[in-house]
């Protein structure tokens, strides 16, 4: 298969939202040697974006985009380990988000999660009810640029004020930014624990966040 | 403008039978054998898939019961006739008390009672321009919506109506001093946010206002809602809650929350097998832990509106959930505790009026043991003094239509037809007299014509009518008053919990 029909078939996985065919055309491209990074990028990247920019004009919905979402990460999935060090796409920076301690609430968070990566930031979602500790882990062993936390009760908050003191103790506050998002999350409450950005919802987040790193 | 005083107004809520006669007025949702479909589907998940519990003190009380515990897991799996057994032991009508408020009869076969609505972080009313706006809620609102709930007929029950949001982060425990709120306002039976570490305060409230440990036990202020996080994981906090609330007899609320197409299958059917199964693992598990412990099995499931991308709280589905909830809960025997009116609206407007009036009329007409919902607004996150009272005449309205027509001799009334005659009229027959007070008599809804509207009222829609008699409430009514040395106890109590709060980092 050439180059180009590869790279169709992963964009066409992810528009149909078939996981099974994006794991398919990943092991075929390892197979025939092709340029795995082209697959990635004109395939599987340019499909979720199609998609994503359909979300955005209201043509597809929350379904389409997290089985989009899922046959990509599938397809990209199995390329990785055979990158070789190769970067795929222009990485707007890598973003750690979880809900925080104490909190199960994820719908949210794995939707701003999805946009991120739609907008061409490197994701790494830890899940939900994560404890600081672990955060604050993440995003030394993955060099990030960004942390968001999800909050969706008033009970759990507090907890994205100790992960600001956390990632303060661990001494890399000052190379991360930090953004705070949840039903119940505020900017006041952003002002007031010291977060860097708020964001009411998934396109705010995206919007502010590429406003930080000065894209 | 007259303001029309809360004692002045002669508002007559059609009598709740206690026990239920009228069953021809009942809303199935679901036949027995649906039901019965519905209960060997959950079974089914139960035994085969199980659920996932994080605490090792379930993992622990569940293996002892005999059900299949992989510990590394965490996955258990529930034996057929031991969840069928342990749902038999869980009493099937219990009271539910408060400090003062008499003492009501939940279970199957009852009229429609309702508690407000919580937990909110908005709170929603008119500014003094007349203009509807919301912020974010603090601890003297859950004073002033506990105690609009005491003052209106209508509320044998409370959840903790919103948050503390200036107390977060503030090294206090939020929940004691919220609590503490709730307490002074509400004087019946409370669904509390006690978080699990702090129930055992809740306990000394008990004790403090009953005046021992043994009427502590007897009469629970308290329920617990125990949800589980759909599909099927059972977290920290529903271990903390279910251990720590059934020490102290306190109802367990068995909460499904599943969100058709999110946490649950997308077809309403799929989903109550989901919700059921979490509610009748929650059941079994309290059970397990205290036999004979009052359970409600509840639910707060509806869709996840996929066009949205958010719950919805307002729409038919979530109406029908509810209502195949108290259908299930009959099948079972046991009080249900559901969502009934509520809205995604943000303002007081038609979709409010609309979407609560379907959701809580068809729980009623289900016979719903308890609602959750009056005072709602913006799906869950919004409370408004406003909307509780207008609630409060939905509510006797739902009640009035839920009663039904009676048809008998006296009913039928074929003496008075004959002896007015063609012609006449039935003003003032003493069967009309007698029965003046009888009629649905709106508090704030209004039946005038234009002119005479628009000389008492101004013109004004209900809202703003609503807001005004609020506004004399939340100014003149004075809960039931808590004894100054109990008083003085309580708050000993709430200092303790704020000193655990400083030494302590878990949230749960
Ligand atoms: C769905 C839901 C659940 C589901 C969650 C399922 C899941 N896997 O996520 C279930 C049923 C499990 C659940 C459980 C509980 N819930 Co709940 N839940 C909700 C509900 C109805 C909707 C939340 C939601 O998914 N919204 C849709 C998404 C898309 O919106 P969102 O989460 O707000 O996310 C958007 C933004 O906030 C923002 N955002 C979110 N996260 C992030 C993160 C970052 C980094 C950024 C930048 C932005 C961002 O972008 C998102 C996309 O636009 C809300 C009420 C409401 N209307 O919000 C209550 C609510 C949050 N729950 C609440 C509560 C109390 C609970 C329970 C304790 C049960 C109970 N008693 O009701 C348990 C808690 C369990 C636990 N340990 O956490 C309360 C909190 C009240 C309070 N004062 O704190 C609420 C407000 C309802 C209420 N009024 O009682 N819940």
């Amino acid at each position: 298969m050439t180059q180009a029909d590869l790279e169709a078939k992963a964009k066409q996985a992810v528009l149909g939202y078939q996981k099974a065919d994006a794991e398919a055309v990943a092991k075929q491209a390892i197979a025939e040697g092709a340029d795995l990074v082209g697959v990635i990028e004109n395939g599987f990247t340019a499909g979720i974006q199609e998609v994503g920019e359909l979300f955005a004009q209201k043509k597809l919905f929350l379904p389409h985009i997290m089985a989009a979402a899922a046959a990509m990460t599938a397809g990209i999935d199995i390329l990785k380990p055979e990158l070789g060090g190769k970067t795929a796409g222009e990485s707007k920076g890598k973003f750690v988000i979880a809900t925080i301690e104490g909190d199960i609430h994820s719908i949210g968070k794995d939707i701003v999660a999805i946009m991120l990566g739609v907008a061409g930031f490197e994701v790494l979602n830890l899940g939900r009810d994560i404890p600081c500790d672990d955060i604050v882990k993440a995003c030394i062993d993955n060099k990030a640029d960004i942390v968001g936390s999800s909050a969706l009760m008033t009970s759990t908050m507090v907890n994205q004020k100790t992960l600001e003191t956390k990632l303060k103790a661990a001494g890399i506050r000052g190379s991360i930014i930090t953004n705070v998002g949840g039903a119940p999350v505020s900017q006041d409450w952003a002002d007031q624990i010291g977060a860097d950005v708020y964001s009411e919802n998934a396109n705010d987040c995206v919007k502010k966040i590429l406003e930080a790193v000065g894209d | 403008m007259k303001i029309i005083h809360f004692a002045d107004i002669d508002c007559v809520v059609p009598a709740a039978k206690d026990k239920k006669e009228n069953v021809k007025m009942k809303l199935s949702v679901l036949t027995t054998e649906e039901c019965a479909r519905i209960h060997e589907g959950a079974l089914d998940v139960l035994e085969k898939t199980g659920g996932k519990f994080l605490d090792p003190r379930i993992q622990e009380v569940c293996k002892k019961n005999g059900c299949n515990v992989d510990p590394a897991s965490g996955i258990i799996k529930f034996p057929r006739e031991l969840v069928n057994n342990l749902i038999k032991k869980a009493p099937k009508e219990f009271e539910i008390s408060g400090r003062s408020k008499k003492a009501v009869k939940v279970g199957v076969g009852y009229q429609s009672k309702f508690a407000n609505f919580g937990t909110a972080v908005k709170y929603a009313t008119f500014d003094d321009n007349g203009k509807f706006v919301s912020r974010a809620t603090n601890v003297k609102d859950v004073y002033t919506m506990s105690k609009i709930a005491d003052a209106l007929p209508n509320f044998d029950m409370s959840v903790t109506p919103c948050s503390a949001n200036e107390l977060i982060g503030s090294g206090k425990s939020k929940d004691a001093h919220e609590q503490l709120e709730a307490i002074q306002g509400f004087t019946g039976h409370f669904m509390s946010d006690w978080v699990a570490k702090n129930i055992k305060y809740g306990f000394e409230f008990e004790k403090i206002l009953l005046g021992s440990e043994e009427e502590a036990y007897k009469h629970p202020f308290y329920t617990i809602g125990c949800p589980s996080a759909s599909p099927l994981v059972f977290d920290d906090r529903f271990a903390g809650n279910i251990i720590e609330s059934t020490k102290y007899k306190m109802p367990t609320m068995a909460m499904g929350m599943a969100l058709n197409g999110a946490t649950c299958p997308v077809s309403l059917a799929g989903g109550l097998v989901v919700a059921i199964s979490e509610s009748l693992a929650t059941i079994a598990i309290s059970q397990m832990l205290q036999p004979g412990n009052p359970c409600w099995i509840g639910s707060s499931g509806t869709i996840m509106d996929m066009k949205n991308g958010g719950p919805s709280c307002g729409a038919p589905e979530r109406a029908l959930i509810s209502a195949a909830y108290v259908n299930m809960a009959e099948y079972y025997g046991l009080p249900s505790f559901i969502a009934g009116p509520e809205t995604d609206s943000k303002l007081i407007d038609y979709q409010a009026g609309h979407e609560k009036t379907i959701t809580g009329y068809m729980a009623t007409l289900a016979k719903a043991s308890m609602h959750f919902g009056p005072g709602m607004l913006e799906g869950g996150l919004c409370t408004s003094p406003d909307m509780l009272m207008l609630d409060n005449d939905l509510i006797s309205m739902m009640k009035y239509g839920d009663n039904g027509i009676v048809v008998n001799d006296e009913e039928l009334a074929l003496d008075d037809i004959h002896a007015v005659g063609p012609g006449g009229d039935f003003f003032g027959l003493p069967m009309t007299i007698a029965r003046m007070n009888m009629q649905s008599t709106p508090e704030i809804f209004n039946r005038q014509d234009e002119g005479n509207w628009l000389e008492s009222f101004g013109g004004k829609e209900s809202a703003l009518i609503a807001h005004e008699k609020v506004t004399d409430i939340i100014k003149n009514y004075q809960p039931d008053p808590i004894d100054r040395d109990q008083m003085a106890e309580l708050e000993k109590i709430v200092s303790m919990a704020d000193e655990a709060a400083k030494n302590s980092t878990s949230v749960y």
